[in-house]
């Protein structure tokens, strides 16, 4: 009933956000911001033959609406309020067989801010509080306390320094980061240094659940340099990152150093410590072009695709805190403007061992001020699974084999290998 | 969107160069030249103005507000469109950074990016950054003089040394007599065609000082196409603090 209510609620404001959007209240001290944005999306899936994938190619449509209250008092107090609901139609079998595509990106949630009026395979209305934080503000401090977004590192592609609710390539819509519940404190010193405390709960009221970090970082000549000491669900992390220019190159780069816990549940390996380090730099050839890319590599993953059940098993890559199962990586990008109001773009992510690569072309037009038309895919390239035929899948007394015997028949023959191509086209509305 | 940023982000050390009112003496060319270069230099200013594009195929229409001091410190935040409000761009020094609010993410702009073009507007941004000075980089010639009675203009033929960091190869600037604010700069490139015309219109008193709040910039070769500027506020010799200038008033 709740839920029903919520979604009631959230459509029944579209309207009138929608018709008063903007500065509601300009007054001298108050400022409060009405707006938000629908989007929809066509997401098609074209599987390849495997016994996992469906026959045909599936597709799934979504509406998501976000609705925006921001505001200020008086320069010492802010607050940000984002509602969104997402209304998802599945083609018959896609979420049979696990390969809904994860358009938008999620995070977990400490506190209870989400609701689900509908929740069918081929079905699902449910929405999200994704921003509820106040902040206030004296002179060199901030204090935000709720739920809000928080980004660390200076990574696009491979973002070890971003601990809490990390991209993952196959993300369509990368536009608004999921906001994670937690109390922000930035101490700004002088006009180019800052350092920032950070306590978030990412699902559990439990130090599994726990984030505590302090970042810090200055600009030293034309760079900013970075420092971070993190306590994630247990792990120890350091990282040091660093941005600015070497002559017309923009060059980027972060270090992490995460330290597992020592002591583990009985049924639990030790991890080793493991390190991950991103290298990237970007130039604009032309007034037209731009290019990027980074290096990347992390001493967690493994080189040998067999070995892939054993990264998967990993809490860290199930809960999307690491995406990536191999060592060494690869990622590029380029934009070109065809018009300034239509632009191509290209990226490839690259896992240099398996070899495999996920290939993203996109083309995006301004169709007006506030209307955007993107139109895009995902080409899988690599080694796909080994075939699999469903007597593998069942015990010699007829029963479904278990998790661990399915990792042991299932070969995945490379990470973007196990990719379906996608194609999407997304049209976005703002108000 | 980083371009567009930065464009506006030098947009708000160029504009005030517009303005260049004086009393007095006739003033020399090198002071007219530098009075278009310089006003800005050392000013602070608080401004919200409007970016307007218009096209063969289509318009677009962006607000910012903007603090400036001097020629090194600014602070540009674009209030619509909707799709981009709350984007802000800080320029500390040779330091510019992108804050993105919807991502929490602050980045720092490389100097590449200022090549870039500006969102579709006719400007560049090597335009707007407008690294170059007239009185030094350019030999000048006066061409013509207003009358006695201030009416008229001042027409300033330059031609740009050997070693200027700039793509033209004339530009021409008219100073109006009455008040010497520019009215004109045409831009020529090196073979002697027009490339483009900037214009200075709706002169209004702002702090007792004449001031162009239009400008408009239209392309030779395609005269039904423009970007055009206009304030809709603007305050100039203003007191702005250092705390404008930080990473913390980026963030908010």
């Amino acid at each position: 009933m709740r839920a029903v209510l919520a979604s009631a609620v959230a459509a029944a404001l579209l309207v009138p956000a929608a018709a008063h959007a903007g500065r509601v209240v300009d007054a001298p001290d108050l400022k409060l911001d009405l707006g938000g944005d629908v989007k929809g999306l066509f997401d098609l899936v074209l599987p390849y033959e495997h016994l996992f994938m469906p026959d045909d190619p599936v597709g799934q449509a979504s509406v998501d609406l976000r609705l925006k209250l921001d505001g200020s008092y008086s320069n010492w107090i802010s607050w940000s309020f984002h509602h969104s609901a997402t209304a998802t139609i599945r083609g018959t079998g896609i979420a049979d067989f696990g390969i809904t595509p994860a358009t938008t990106a999620v995070a977990s949630e400490a506190i209870p801010l989400s609701w689900e009026a509908v929740d069918k395979p081929a079905f699902r209305l449910g929405g999200r509080l994704d921003r509820a934080s106040i902040s206030f503000h004296v002179p060199h401090v901030d204090v935000t306390l709720g739920r809000q977004p928080i980004s660390f590192g200076t990574g696009y592609f491979f973002t070890p320094m971003d601990l809490l609710a990390p991209y993952t390539p196959q993300i369509v819509d990368r536009e608004y980061k999921p906001g994670v519940d937690a109390l922000r404190i930035d101490a700004f010193i002088g006009m180019t240094g800052r350092i920032s405390a950070v306590a978030a709960v990412v699902d559990e009221m439990n130090m599994d659940g726990l984030v505590v970090a302090g970042h810090g970082g200055a600009t030293v000549g034309v760079f900013d340099v970075e420092g971070l000491v993190a306590l994630v669900r247990r792990d120890f992390v350091v990282g040091v990152s660093t941005q600015g220019s070497i002559g017309p190159v923009g060059v980027r780069g972060d270090l992490t150093v995460t330290v597992p816990p020592r002591e583990v549940e009985d049924d639990e390996e030790v991890e080793d410590p493991f390190v991950r380090v991103v290298l990237g730099a970007s130039i604009l050839p032309h007034s037209k072009v731009s290019l990027s890319g980074e290096v990347y590599f992390q001493s967690t993953g493994t080189r040998d695709p067999a070995d892939y059940d054993l990264v998967l098993s990993r809490d860290r890559f199930a809960r999307g805190e690491i995406w990536t199962m191999g060592k060494l990586y690869v990622g590029i990008s380029a934009s070109y403007e065809i018009v300034p109001i239509v632009h191509a773009s290209l990226f490839a992510t690259v896992n240099v061992l398996d070899p495999s690569a996920l290939i993203g072309p996109g083309l995006s037009w301004a169709v007006g001020n506030n209307t955007e038309l993107v139109v895009g895919g995902f080409v899988a390239l690599g080694k796909r699974p080994a075939e699999l035929e469903v007597s593998d899948l069942i015990t010699d007394d007829f029963f479904p084999i278990d998790e661990d015997e399915l990792y042991e028949v299932f070969e995945p023959g490379s990470e973007f290998g196990l990719m379906p191509h996608q194609a999407y086209v997304q049209l976005k509305l703002y108000f | 969107m980083r371009t567009p940023l930065i464009a506006a982000l030098s947009l708000a050390l160029l504009i005030p160069a517009a303005v260049i009112a004086g009393d007095g003496d006739k003033p020399t060319v090198e002071e007219l030249l530098d009075g278009v270069n310089d006003a800005n230099r050392g000013a602070s200013s608080h401004a919200k103005m409007t970016m307007h594009v218009k096209t063969k195929r289509w318009e677009r229409t962006m607000s910012m507000e903007m603090w400036s001091r001097g020629e090194e410190h600014s602070l540009v935040k674009i209030l619509s469109p909707a799709k981009e409000a709350g984007t802000a761009t800080l320029r500390v020094e040779d330091n510019i950074w992108n804050y993105l609010p919807k991502v929490d993410r602050t980045m720092k702009v490389p100097a590449s990016m200022m090549s870039g073009s500006w969102m579709g507007s006719h400007f560049t941004n090597n335009d707007l950054v407008q690294s170059s000075r007239f009185a030094d980089d350019y030999t000048w010639e006066l061409t013509q003089e207003p009358a006695e009675d201030g009416s008229g203009e001042w027409v300033i033929e330059c031609i740009p040394n050997e070693d200027a960091p700039v793509v033209w190869g004339k530009v021409i600037i008219k100073v109006r007599g009455v008040d010497r604010v520019p009215s004109e700069i045409t831009y020529w490139d090196e073979d002697g065609t027009l490339v483009r015309t900037m214009t200075f219109t709706d002169i209004q008193d702002i702090g007792g000082q004449p001031t162009p709040m239009k400008m408009t910039l239209i392309p030779a070769d395609d005269p039904g196409e423009f970007t055009e500027f206009t304030y809709d506020f603007l305050e100039m010799d203003i007191e702005v603090d250092d705390s404008t200038f930080t990473l913390q008033a980026l963030k908010n």
